[in-house]
């Protein structure tokens, strides 16, 4: 267990390093002072960086990669490390390893993002969050971060399935709450008319609302697929498929949310800054159905 | 239109070469800089066992005096890990007075640390006052020695000796008036003991 | 993102110019009402906010325990409201029919026009209708009108679109279409909201669920399924570092006599017998039996420890070297007694203060039928009795916690969310995005416009518009 430890270890201070480097590549000077017009196309903000913006940001995209393969191989190793113990070997049984695999996969979400829409500015939104989470996870006490031999009701194939696909949709969500944050940043921005070279980094309004759009059109289903697959579960091992317990019942809450956003989407007026502030509603509402239900509520379902 | 698209599309061309090498270089770099801070670090990531050096901390006592661990050294310590929500530490606590009042004048000290959170950090005083305890009591409230003990849980005991080594680990409550509960302690307090605890194997001595 | 092209379509019929009653205008305005997509944003918020108070207030509890946490006018106010079982209330169900209503207005109302869309294809559109777009272009292109037209059929065709073109004198107009699965996703997603709901409520009334307390060797007639459930054995299964692997318990079912089927449940693998489920759910020490005791015998005038003996439960035993035969008959594990019903029973299920009943035959003279108390060594004196008994250890017998539970409802809640995964999913993936060029010739070659929509994914769609438009150059060029 102690080499998957210090894998994770790793993994925490490169997501550090690779947010810094991001928060550095906005504060770079850039020679074009101009922000992007509202409605102008994705064009390449990588035309508007200088030499310095351009190669920060590039380090910071090679450095949030090797924290990503390093965060694949901290999971990979307590894997084995679950398999020689006791049988089982999904590297996310456990509140520490669910953690960490929500920041791998809102880091693989991140790394995706920007290879196909290259807006290096939401790197510090986004890999921020996924740092947030490593930390969160770190600073659990250290029975919450051991590999120990699951309960007999976890034990079954179901956690490779239920529990992956639920906390992936979490990540997703995590991405758009991020990036609701962004666009409320530029948007206080757009308002002051402040024109600084940081703000020039950032993409136009409409491309950040429909990144985080995205983000939910991707987390939502993900969610539903998520719960269904636990109340499947549930008709296994606890006698029916739904019990309204606290966490099913939180998750189906956050479900709610989400389908309320995105009928909403679909109403004048719900675009741009209502739906920014309602992603990270979202997103604090995913925190307390992950982190809250578990330690704050009782009942059947509260493994940490 | 049509021209701007074709300008853009050739000035991105250019810019979307391969990374230099100053770049990777730096990311390099970044890599081998985390490697060493945590490696530094990776002795944290040993289990504690019999035999190795317990950790040192520092906590404040009921009137927030801060005791450090290596203060003891030259007495035989009695390290507890309880919580204020923990029933069987509750039920140890007496044994554990018992035992202060009658090996204290030998060398023992009980440093008996509550990792008790800031929302129940107030039930500390009453509890401690209910079970008339004398020996220190310390406040762990943010978890400071939560990952250098590796603890897994309340009640915890470690018996240190006088060298500040790790001799005994208790998980779980435990008796502490039974005599056979008693034997590293015994052997760590016998005063022959004493001269040759460093490296000589405990030896079997007749129950005080 | 408003549904533009939705609108578009939906101008279909002209409003009647109506008298009387206005039948005609109420009737779309109740439509409009249920079909509204605020009223489905309002569902939702309510549902998520009255599901909040289900787990902020425990379900289910007996009224001393809410009395105590929240006070008596809290409580009053919980029974009122129904937060003590708010799931179960019938506003909550209220809200799940009017959620399924909401659905399937949307449905009755929306369904159509896509229904339209993909059979009917818009294909005759004019020139300020394609400029009008927000993704258009206009190319100025050397070739001729046919050979263009076959051009972008081509090329719409190789990027999966289904591509229709119409001649008119003096123009080509080329319509494509893409994705029109991810509105049809949408309302798969709709329908099935409904379908869950019917299949919860169908398990709701006609299902059951209930708990039983099962011994090994015992057999237990189950009446709703008229057939016997014996338990075989039941053990527990330790990891290497002692805490519990897996607790399982071998079971038979006899129907009519015969045994049918034998099959070992554990948790997550129950057994599943005419529609019946069986599943492991826990375990525990049996409060009224346990498997063997040890008595110490002593005689009573000098306190001396005469013998002791190991008694398996409701075995008579007779003690070596004394004239004494002893049997176990009885065992609570928390000694009450009923002093109306002048019975004895278990207070709680925790072994708090277990006693046994012996039935002892002295010299078979002295018959006595004692309660022996773990806690409480010397509490009772037999008369006449030249021994005392001590109760010093026991072995509990471990009961297997069966849940036991039907649901007819259950196919159908599958169904339901198969449809709503899938059409969430191709919601999600595949978004509806449509082409129009109109080729009008020129002196030197012909004028291309091209303009297109897209249902969602704006920037997608742009930048798919941009490599449309680059390909076309290009080809042209060549």
């Amino acid at each position: 267990m102690m080499r998957s430890l210090f894998l994770f270890d790793m993994t925490f201070w490169l997501y550090l390093a690779a947010l810094g480097l991001y928060v550095a590549y906005l504060f770079a000077k850039r020679p074009a002072m101009q922000m992007a017009p509202a409605g102008h196309p994705i064009d390449n903000l990588e035309d508007r960086d200088g030499a310095w913006a351009t190669q920060l940001g590039q380090v910071a995209t090679l450095v949030t990669v090797f924290g990503w393969v390093l965060n694949t191989l901290a999971l990979t190793t307590r894997a084995f490390e679950r398999m020689e113990h006791s049988g089982t070997f999904a590297p996310w049984s456990n509140q520490f390893e669910a953690m960490a695999y929500v920041s791998w996969a809102i880091i693989l979400g991140y790394v995706l993002l920007e290879f196909r829409y290259r807006i290096k500015a939401v790197g510090a939104f986004v890999v921020g969050i996924g740092f947030i989470a490593m930390g969160a996870a770190s600073l659990l006490p250290y029975r919450y971060q051991t590999a120990e031999p699951l309960v007999p009701a976890l034990n079954s194939y179901w956690i490779y399935i239920h529990v992956s696909v639920t906390l992936t949709s979490y990540a997703a969500f995590a991405m758009a709450g991020g990036l609701g944050l962004m666009y409320l940043f530029k948007e206080r921005a757009v308002n002051r008319g402040i024109e600084s070279r940081f703000y020039a980094a950032f993409p136009d309004l409409e491309t950040i609302d429909e990144l985080g759009y995205k983000a939910i059109m991707l987390g939502f289903p993900l969610l539903a697929f998520g719960i269904i697959l636990g109340a499947m579960w549930a008709n296994y091992a606890w006698g029916g498929y739904w019990s309204w317990d606290p966490k099913e019942t939180w998750s189906l809450i956050v479900w709610l949310i989400y389908g309320a956003y995105i009928h909403a989407r679909m109403t004048r007026g719900w675009e741009g800054h209502k739906a920014a502030i309602y992603a990270i509603f979202g997103f604090l509402m995913v925190i307390f159905c992950f982190w809250g239900v578990n330690f704050l509520l009782s009942g059947l379902h509260a493994y940490a | 239109m049509t021209d701007q698209i074709n300008q853009a599309s050739a000035g991105t061309a250019a810019r979307r070469g391969p990374p230099r090498t100053v770049v990777v270089l730096a990311a390099a770099a970044i890599l081998g800089v985390m490697f060493l801070v945590v490696w530094l670090q990776s002795s944290k990531y040993e289990p504690l066992v019999v035999g190795k050096q317990a950790p040192d901390f520092q906590l404040p006592d009921l009137n927030d005096k801060p005791l450090r661990l290596s203060d003891y050294r030259g007495k035989v310590v009695f390290l507890n890990f309880w919580a204020t929500w923990c029933k069987p530490c509750r039920e140890e606590m007496p044994s554990m007075e018992v035992l202060y009042k009658n090996f204290e004048k030998d060398g023992l000290v009980i440093l008996a640390v509550s990792i008790d959170r800031v929302t129940t950090k107030k039930e500390i005083p009453p509890f401690v006052k209910g079970l008339n305890l004398t020996f220190p009591v310390l406040v762990d409230s943010w978890g400071q020695t939560d990952k250098r003990y590796k603890l897994m849980g309340v009640p915890e005991t470690y018996i240190i000796d006088q060298q500040g080594v790790l001799r005994e680990k208790v998980i779980g409550p435990r008796d502490w008036t039974r005599l056979d509960n008693l034997k590293v302690l015994t052997q760590l307090l016998k005063p022959a003991e004493k001269a040759a605890s460093l490296g000589a194997p405990p030896q079997e001595t007749p129950a005080l | 993102m408003n549904d533009k092209s939705d609108a578009a379509s939906d101008v279909s019929a002209p409003r009647p110019s109506t008298s009387g009653l206005g039948w005609e205008e109420f009737s779309r305005e109740v439509v409009d009402f249920f079909a509204s997509i605020k009223l489905a944003m309002f569902l939702f918020i309510v549902l998520a906010m009255t599901a909040t108070i289900g787990t902020v207030i425990q379900q289910g509890e007996r009224p001393e325990t809410y009395v105590q946490e929240y006070g008596e006018e809290a409580y009053r106010w919980f029974l009122r409201l129904g937060f003590t079982d708010v799931y179960h209330t019938w506003w909550f169900t209220g809200l799940l029919g009017l959620l399924c209503v909401n659905s399937l207005t949307c449905f009755y109302k929306r369904f159509p026009s896509v229904w339209r869309s993909m059979r009917h294809d818009k294909v005759s559109v004019s020139l300020s209708f394609i400029q009008g777009m927000k993704q258009q272009t206009t190319l100025a292109l050397s070739q001729p009108k046919e050979t263009v037209a076959e051009g972008l059929v081509r090329l719409f065709a190789e990027k999966g679109y289904r591509v229709l073109a119409k001649s008119d004198p003096g123009e080509v107009t080329v319509y494509a279409t893409k994705g029109i699965m991810g509105r049809i996703g949408a309302h798969v997603a709709h329908l099935s909201a409904t379908v869950i709901v019917l299949g919860g409520l169908l398990g709701s009334y006609y299902g059951f669920q209930e708990f039983g307390v099962c011994l090994e060797g015992q057999t237990y007639h189950i009446p709703r399924g008229n057939f016997d459930l014996r338990v075989d054995k039941f053990w527990i299964d330790y990891h290497e570092n002692g805490s519990v692997k897996s607790y399982n318990s071998t079971l038979t079912v006899i129907d009519q006599g015969t045994p049918t089927m034998t099959k070992t449940i554990t948790v997550n693998d129950p057994l599943v017998y005419k529609g019946i489920w069986f599943y492991q759910s826990s375990y525990g020490d049996a409060w009224d039996q346990i498997e063997a005791a040890r008595i110490n015998i002593k005689d009573k005038a000098n306190d001396k420890i005469l013998a002791t003996v190991d008694l398996e439960w409701n075995k008579e035993k007779a003690v070596d070297g004394l004239p004494l035969k002893m049997k176990m008959t009885d065992f609570v594990a928390d000694f009450a007694f009923n002093s109306t019903e002048k019975k004895v029973f278990s207070k709680t299920a925790e072994h708090a203060n277990p006693a046994i009943r012996l039935a002892v035959d002295e010299r078979s003279s002295v018959q006595s039928t004692p309660w022996v108390f773990y806690h409480y060594p010397d509490l009772f004196e037999i008369k006449d009795s030249a021994y005392q008994f001590e109760f010093i250890g026991y072995q509990p017998k471990k009961f297997t916690g069966l849940q036991i539970a039907r649901n007819p409802g259950i196919n159908m809640v599958w169904i339901g969310c198969t449809m709503l995964v899938v059409g969430m999913t191709l919601s999600s993936l595949i978004y509806h995005r449509r082409l129009w060029a109109k080729i009008i010739p020129g002196e030197s070659g012909v004028t291309l416009h091209l303009g297109g929509t897209t249902h969602k994914s704006q920037i997608d769609f742009q930048k798919e518009f941009k490599k449309l438009t680059e390909k076309i150059q290009a080809k042209t060029s060549s």
